[in-house]
C-alpha cells in the first residue's frame, strides 16, 4: 500500500504572486501551499485559474513576481532534472517526425546537454520508462499515429525517462476518453511511481480516493480542499475496481 | 552508352559548378530541414528578399558578394529578433516587416548602379563562373554549418518538437531558434551565386520539404533532404550543360522541385 511520506515539502509556496509573462495581469495572488514529498496531489480549477501558469513557476519557466517558491528545498530553475513537467499535448508540434522512443529518449536531454549524442544507457533508460506506461511495443510507431491517450503515456515516458522526482503534469486527461483516463491514472497512482511527489492539474474532478491532497484554483487564489497525509487506503481499491 | 553522364564533369567548369552545388545543397538541406519541421518556411522566403541589398551593397563596394550577403542574413537575423521581441508583433510579422524594409532597401541601391543588367548574376545566379577560391569559401560556409547543426543535434531536435519541454531542460529554445535564423542566412548567401538571390529560397526549402515527407525522424528528414538536393542539383546541372537554353540556376532548382514532386508521389502510394 502506497503511503504519503510527509516528512518535508516537494513544494512550497509562500505569498506567491504570478502572472503568466513580465508585465501581464497578476492570476494568482498571496498564494501559500505545500506539497510533501512524495505525495500524489491534484490542482482542481477553471479554466484560466492560472494552473498552468503556477505549474510553469514550479518548473523555474516563470518567475514569481514576488513570495517564496521552493522545490525540493531548492529555487526553481530551469535545466532542473529533478523536476518534469508534463505539458498539454497542444504544445507538440503538429506533424514532427518523431518516434515514441525517440521522445522518451528526450527525456535525457536535461542530463546531457550539449553534449554530442545520447548514450546506449540513456536508450536502456527510454526502453525502461516505455515498458513502465506499456509502449514498448508502440516505440517505432511516430507520435501522429498514436491516439490521444497514448500520446499522454508517451509524453508520460518521457518525463519518468528523466528521473525526476517531482512530476509536474498539465491537464492530462485532456481529450482523451474514459478507458485511456484510467489507464493514466493505473501507472500515475501506482507503483511505477512510487517515490515520486505528484502534482496534475485539470479542470475536469478528480477522484479524492487517489489524491493525497486536493488543491483548488479559483479567484486568484489556491485552497487546500481535501488532505489525507498518511495512510491511503483507497488508492489501490479504486485502482482495482 | 552512358559517357554523357561523366562528360560534364571533364571540363573544369563544370566541375566546380557540380563541386559548389554539392556543398551547398548539403549545407542548405541541413538548415532546410530544421525549417521545414519547425514550420519556420518563411524565414527561407523572407532571406530570398533580405538578402539583396547585402549583395548589391558588396557589388557596388566592389567586396565579395558572399560577404554582403553574410551580412546581410545577420542583419536580418538581429533585426527580427529587435522586432519580434515585442510581445504584440509576433516573429513571422517581425520577419515580413525586415523583408519589405530590406528588399526595398536593395532595390534602391540598384537603382544607384544605373544598369540592371549588371545584376543579373546576382538576381539569378552563375554558377559555371564559379573559381577555386569561391569553392573554398562554400567549403567553409558548409562546414560551420553543418559543425553546429550537429553539434546541437539534440537540443535543436528537442525544442523544434516541443519549445516548453526543452526549455525546461536547459535547452534555450529562443537562442536555438535566432541562431538557426543565422545559419540559413549563411546557407543561403552560399547559395546565391549558385542560384541567384532570388531563388536561394528553394534550395534551403523545396528539398528538406521532401525530405520530411520520406523521413520518420528528423536524422532522416536531414538525410533524405539532402539526397534530394544533390539528385535535383545534378539533374538541373546536367539538363542545362546540354540544353543551353536552360539557365544553370533555374535549372537545378526545377530540378529540386522535380526530386520534391518524386517524394510526394512516394508518399501518396505508400499512404
Amino acid at each position: 500500500m502506497t503511503t504519503c511520506a510527509c516528512t518535508d515539502a516537494a513544494i512550497l509556496a509562500e505569498g506567491l504572486t504570478l502572472s503568466p509573462a513580465p508585465g501581464a495581469p497578476i492570476i494568482l495572488s498571496d498564494v501559500s501551499f505545500e506539497v510533501p514529498l512524495g505525495c500524489r496531489a491534484a490542482l482542481v480549477g477553471p479554466n484560466g485559474a492560472g494552473k498552468s501558469t503556477l505549474l510553469k513557476a514550479i518548473s523555474g519557466m516563470i518567475t514569481p513576481s514576488s513570495g517564496r517558491l521552493m522545490t525540493n528545498g531548492k529555487a526553481p530553475r530551469l535545466g532542473r532534472s529533478d523536476v518534469a513537467l508534463l505539458v498539454q499535448r497542444t504544445s507538440l508540434t503538429p506533424g514532427f517526425p518523431c518516434t515514441v522512443e525517440r521522445l522518451a529518449l528526450m527525456g535525457r536531454l536535461s542530463r546531457r546537454l550539449w553534449t554530442p549524442r545520447y548514450s546506449q544507457e540513456d536508450i536502456t533508460l527510454a526502453r525502461a520508462a516505455l515498458d513502465a506506461v506499456g509502449l514498448n511495443s508502440l516505440r517505432h510507431r511516430l507520435l501522429h499515429e498514436l491516439s490521444g491517450g497514448q500520446l499522454q503515456r508517451a509524453l508520460l515516458a518521457r518525463a519518468l525517462c528523466q528521473g525526476a522526482t517531482l512530476l509536474l503534469l498539465d491537464e492530462p486527461y485532456a481529450g482523451i476518453d474514459q478507458a485511456s483516463r484510467q489507464a493514466l491514472n493505473e501507472i500515475l497512482f501506482g507503483p511505477a511511481l512510487n517515490g515520486v511527489t505528484l502534482l496534475l492539474s485539470t479542470h475536469d474532478s478528480v477522484d479524492s480516493s487517489l489524491c493525497d491532497r486536493i488543491f483548488t484554483a479559483d479567484a486568484g487564489k489556491i485552497s487546500l480542499r481535501v488532505a489525507c497525509d498518511g495512510q491511503h487506503p483507497h488508492r489501490h481499491v479504486a485502482l482495482d475496481s | 552508352m552512358l559517357h554523357w553522364i561523366p562528360e560534364p564533369l571533364t571540363h573544369d567548369f563544370m566541375l566546380r559548378a557540380f563541386l559548389g552545388m554539392s556543398l551547398c545543397a548539403i549545407a542548405c538541406a541541413c538548415i532546410g530541414s530544421h525549417l521545414v519541421v519547425r514550420r519556420m518556411t518563411f524565414v527561407g522566403s523572407a532571406l530570398t528578399h533580405t538578402l539583396l541589398p547585402g549583395v548589391v551593397a558588396a557589388w557596388l563596394m566592389g567586396i565579395s558578394t558572399y560577404i554582403g550577403a553574410g551580412v546581410a542574413a545577420l542583419i536580418t537575423a538581429g533585426l527580427v529578433i529587435l522586432v519580434g521581441r515585442r510581445r504584440e508583433s509576433g516573429e513571422d510579422a517581425a520577419i515580413g516587416v525586415v523583408q519589405s524594409a530590406l528588399f526595398a532597401f536593395g532595390i534602391i541601391l540598384m537603382a544607384q548602379a544605373q544598369s540592371w543588367r549588371d545584376f543579373t548574376g546576382l538576381l539569378f545566379g552563375s554558377v559555371l563562373g564559379i573559381d577555386d577560391a569561391e569553392l573554398v569559401l562554400m567549403a567553409s560556409l558548409c562546414v560551420l554549418v553543418v559543425g553546429v547543426l550537429i553539434a546541437i543535434h539534440k537540443e535543436l531536435e528537442a525544442s523544434a518538437l516541443d519549445e516548453d519541454y526543452a526549455s525546461m531542460a536547459g535547452a534555450r529554445p529562443t537562442f536555438l531558434r535566432l541562431l538557426l535564423v543565422a545559419l540559413a542566412g549563411i546557407a543561403a548567401a552560399s547559395a546565391v551565386r549558385l542560384v541567384g538571390a532570388m531563388l536561394t529560397t528553394a534550395f534551403l526549402i523545396v528539398p528538406a520539404a521532401g525530405g520530411v515527407l520520406l523521413a520518420r525522424s528528423l536524422s532522416q528528414a536531414i538525410f533524405w533532404s539532402v539526397t534530394l538536393s544533390l539528385l535535383g542539383g545534378t539533374a538541373g546541372l546536367f539538363v542545362s550543360y546540354y540544353y543551353e537554353s536552360i539557365p544553370a540556376g533555374a535549372g537545378m532548382v526545377m530540378g529540386c522541385c522535380l526530386t520534391f514532386a518524386l517524394a510526394r508521389l512516394w508518399r501518396a502510394w505508400r499512404g
